[in-house]
């Protein structure tokens, strides 16, 4: 079963690169025979029609783009995301079988509750039912910990 | 789908990976739906029988935990191939665009039909419908095409045939001193080695090979099929073994006036002494011949 759409008979029309013909011209700063067409909107070098790469209405050279997908300037290009809302519950429900390990996960967990309460979350529908979850649990956790450290201490402290 | 495009979500549960294709963007999609591969199944069956038939009452520790042991794989074998059945055909859907192709996440012949269907309107918005005679024009570029065929790509041979077959003539070598010589305990390698005899039989049998030639590996997966079902039977034993040794302890330490139970690794004879070493070594020979027949003839392209 297939589909086939135009798309596949297009023929691709890349804009070409002019060279630099007279003395004086500007030039690519990553292509020093090519003619600069436009620069950078962020840092400002010269691009030619290879290097200019347009997104959200801006040109770009593809360092300064790199550098904008990672500080999240380019919102529509994001590659990737964090789901801190499962990691908080990960943190305190995985370490049942090792529980003592919630010592240092509970608190953890607590912290990425608080920390990601507005981050954003899935760009499909998520509601934050996890990170609620995960935080009602880490204070249990913390609680239950409290008392095993409080009992153990009594017991401790009444043999000797 | 959004506006404009088809977002692919990779998900690893604690992270998410975006790549979105623009609906002008996307040359085709294509579902091809991969054949039925009944070996498994058949395989799986027949260990099912077997677990079925072995599991009443056949060995020395009592029927209980053998029949819990035999309906559990079986009910679990059963429910899986049902489910399995029910989902309909298996596919491989792949969406191409001028720079990329990209496996989707459709694995069923019935979503892929659906994907297609909200698909397809929203790309022909974009892109505009594919005329008939420009089809046509594709179709006859595709076959002038196709009459330079690429360069054929070598494939490196698997070693794993070799292996799985080796290990079994070898395991069959240790069953046998076993049987000669109880006391050595030889084979209680065994219960080690065994889940890395299963995991390679799943591999050979699982893994992708062309689908015609000698390279198919038709007679090595024939083997390795039978070769399975001789694993599960084997591990049946040595689990309802274990099961029915902590039974035992169990009814020991609670004072029931039983005697303790020999260690475990010293009770490895089963009702059939000769299978252990009998089906590995039948298996491991006739493996290691379809493995010969069948190495590398050339490339594949």
């Amino acid at each position: 079963m297939a589909a086939v759409f135009p798309a596949a008979a297009r023929v691709p029309t890349g804009a070409q690169p002019q060279t630099v013909d007279a003395e004086g011209e500007a030039s690519c700063f990553f292509h020093p025979a090519n003619r600069a067409e436009i620069p950078c909107d962020r840092c400002g070098r010269f691009l030619c029609h290879l290097c200019d790469l347009e997104v959200e209405g801006k040109h770009w050279c593809s360092s300064c783009l790199t550098a904008g997908v990672v500080a999240r300037e380019v919102t529509t290009l994001e590659p990737r995301r964090m789901m801190y809302d499962s990691i908080a519950l990960a943190l305190v429900t995985l370490p049942v079988l090792l529980w003592p390990a919630l010592i240092l996960t509970a608190p953890m967990a607590l912290f990425l509750v608080f920390r990601h309460w507005r981050s954003v979350r899935s760009v499909v529908p998520r509601s934050r039912l996890r990170l609620i979850l995960a935080g009602l649990l880490a204070v249990v956790d913390i609680g239950l910990l409290g008392i095993l450290f409080w009992w153990i201490s009594m017991t401790t402290r009444g043999r000797l | 789908m959004g506006p404009g495009h088809l977002l692919l979500l990779k998900s690893t549960h604690f992270a998410e990976e975006y790549q979105r294709f623009t609906f002008a963007s996307i040359q085709s999609i294509v579902a091809t739906e991969v054949p039925f591969n009944a070996a498994p199944r058949i395989a799986g069956l027949l260990a099912l029988a077997a677990a079925l038939w072995l599991g009443y009452g056949r060995t020395p520790f009592g029927a209980t935990a053998e029949e819990a042991i035999a309906a559990l794989l079986g009910g679990a074998f059963v429910i899986a191939l049902m489910v399995d059945v029910a989902r309909g055909a298996r596919c491989r859907c792949v969406l191409q665009t001028a720079v990329s192709r990209q496996i989707l996440p459709v694995t069923r012949m019935r979503v892929a039909r659906k994907l297609l269907g909200r698909l397809t309107p929203e790309i022909e918005a974009a892109q505009g419908a594919l005329t008939p005679e420009r089809a046509a024009e594709m179709e006859s570029a595709e076959l002038l095409r196709a009459e330079v065929s690429p360069p054929a790509v070598p494939i490196a041979e698997s070693r794993v045939p070799w292996v799985l077959f080796g290990i079994f003539l070898l395991n069959a070598g240790l069953a046998v001193l076993d049987l000669m010589f109880p006391r050595s305990q030889a084979s209680s390698a065994i219960i080690t080695v065994l889940p890395a005899e299963l995991a390679l039989t799943l591999y050979l049998l699982l893994k992708p090979a062309p689908t015609t030639g000698r390279r198919a590996r038709s007679w090595t997966r024939a083997v390795a099929s039978l070769a399975l079902v001789c694993l599960l039977v084997d591990g049946i034993f040595l689990l309802s073994i274990g099961v029915g040794w902590i039974i035992a302890m169990t009814a020991a330490s609670r004072g029931s006036g039983l005697p303790l139970p020999a260690p475990f690794t010293s009770i490895l004879p089963t009702p059939f002494p000769w299978f252990r070493p009998g089906w590995r070594i039948a298996a491991g020979l006739l493996g290691l011949a379809a493995a010969w027949w069948e190495r590398g003839q050339g490339s594949s392209s």
